[in-house]
């Protein structure tokens, strides 16, 4: 399964649980609420994140807003281990 | 292997999809060193790091613009992972020399300790060989005291002028 996966009217973002710090993914959360409906959850294995845009967009800006959403939360993760947050 | 998924060194390059696919050893780099050196990188690709922290970590460049040369991109993550590597360990030497340096900063604007005044009760009058200490009374005598008033009648009448 691709770690970015466009789903209808929305784009699932797949992540390791292990590497990534859920409440960093629940932080960059915040960033994308204005722009679009964000739903965060993880299991033992994976954090899923689903976006899913307020207003109509193309099914490839859709992807890469899924990606942005990983760049972001690469952003919070590093800050979070340099100990800016 | 398909024709498009070319392997070079540490990295898978699928062209197709236009991303390429690091494979990092975390016991020579670790996490916090790989976040560093793919931060760089989020102006030009998107990254998603993926993998086992404790075997092998596997890190997705996806090129933004198509026109980028993945090996090349590769290659340039590969060169950051040791810049940073390079940054952490003289960062941990230098460490004793920069907490030396932030504490005499500090000592040096700390506020200095108050002196506590010398008390006055033992206080004796040994070298006062002009009697400067001794009180006026002592000194005169009842003579002493006249002259004294005197003086202050005088210096009285000297205000009302």
């Amino acid at each position: 399964m691709e770690k970015v996966s466009v789903e209808g009217k929305s784009v699932e973002v797949k992540l390791n649980s292990k590497i990534y710090c859920y409440d960093c993914a629940l932080k960059t959360k915040d960033a994308f609420k204005k722009l679009c409906r964000v739903f965060v959850k993880k299991n033992d294995d994976f954090i899923f994140v689903a976006l899913k845009p307020k207003r109509k967009i193309k099914n490839t800006e859709l992807e890469i807003l899924g990606y942005e959403f990983c760049n972001h939360l690469l952003n919070t993760m590093k800050e979070k281990n340099t100990g800016l947050i | 292997m398909a024709r498009d998924v070319v392997s070079v060194d540490n990295m898978e390059i699928h062209k197709n999809r236009g991303n390429v696919m690091i494979s990092v050893n975390p016991k020579i780099y670790p996490l916090d060193i790989i976040f560093s050196a793919a931060y760089i990188f989020i102006d030009k690709a998107y990254v998603i790091v993926d993998g086992d922290p404790d075997e092998e970590i596997i890190v997705l460049l996806k090129a933004k613009d198509k026109k980028i040369d993945l090996e090349k991109l590769g290659k340039e993550f590969n060169n950051e992972l040791i810049n940073y590597s390079f940054y952490a360990v003289q960062t941990n030497r230098s460490m004793p020399i920069r907490s030396a340096i932030v504490q005499r900063a500090f000592l040096t604007h700390a506020e200095e300790p108050i002196e506590e005044e010398p008390s006055t009760e033992n206080v004796s009058y040994i070298g006062d060989s002009e009697k400067i200490a001794v009180p006026w009374e002592e000194k005169y005598g009842l003579e002493g005291e006249k002259i004294g008033k005197s003086i202050s009648r005088r210096k009285k009448r000297r205000s009302k002028t």
